[in-house]
């Protein structure tokens, strides 16, 4: 866990964190595609914030599609009926 | 999409299964996408298996592994809670061909980077002017049925990270059974 919750400016905030399952390997630690967010909360902005960096969201990627494949059909006529420029 | 419009991309082809023939593709991903977040922009980077098959997909003609296709784009919520991406750039940096077909012509990955590359160019403004569905647009729902209803949702992309903002309204009720 994180820093314990505190109150401000009648706000409670607070950080977490977490643990992806199933990474091994290839989890994403650093460079442009593992950055972490700056756990600078806005104490006077919106009631609910949430921040999610590119480290978290990279990781979980790389846990749903890092070793799956997912795919999609589009048949002759959808895409003739998308009118793609070509 | 015909095979006519392939063949710069895959010359032989027409020769191999016939001019104007359409064509039916399948989309496949090829390993986990890359987010980057930079100040207002986003970027995703990503290989994409393309299959390009026959009308009735009965027949398979040609793989092409897209590797490293980079997309920027900026994101915009709107007031109706659809996520809108504006494209700015998108360019892929090699390929594979894997030909399902006997071409008479050598297939040349370069040549087929080229023409993508083309492709991705009067690609843009046809995304940016329709926004398609589940390309470049997508929606959030803004009520979850008897817990919550969201109001004020925003997203940005700032330096490092996505922040998301909002005031929900929660709608769960006591249950005076449970205290």
């Amino acid at each position: 866990m994180g820093p314990a919750p505190y109150i401000r400016n009648k706000r409670i905030g607070g950080y977490f964190a977490g643990k992806i399952s199933g990474l091994g390997d290839d989890e994403v630690k650093d460079g442009d595609f593992g950055k972490l967010g700056d756990m600078n909360l806005d104490d006077n902005g919106a009631p609910f914030q949430y921040m999610v960096s590119s480290f978290v969201i990279n990781n979980i990627w790389e846990v749903i599609l890092g070793k799956n494949q997912i795919s999609k059909s589009v048949d002759y006529e959808t895409f003739k009926n998308l009118n793609f420029p070509v | 999409m015909v095979t006519t419009q392939l063949e710069g991309a895959v010359p032989g082809l027409c020769d191999a299964v016939g001019y104007d023939k359409p064509v039916s593709i399948v989309f496949s991903n090829s390993g986990a996408p890359r987010f980057i977040f930079k100040h207002d922009e986003l970027s995703i980077t990503f290989d994409l298996q393309v299959s390009l098959y026959d009308r009735l997909y009965t027949q398979k003609y040609v793989d092409i592994t897209m590797k490293a296709l980079l997309i920027k784009f900026k994101v915009r919520l709107d007031e109706n809670m659809n996520v809108f991406t504006d494209w700015e750039n998108i360019q892929m940096d090699s390929a594979e061909v894997k030909p399902y077909v006997q071409l008479n012509e050598k297939l040349d990955n370069v040549v087929v980077v080229s023409y993508f590359n083309w492709v991705f160019e009067e690609l843009l403004p046809w995304v940016n002017e329709n926004h398609p569905e589940a390309v470049s647009q997508f929606h959030l729902p803004s009520t979850f049925p008897g817990v919550m209803d969201l109001k004020n949702l925003k997203l940005e992309v700032r330096e490092n990270y996505l922040f998301f903002s909002m005031d929900p309204q929660f709608l769960i009720l006591e249950n005076k059974e449970n205290i």
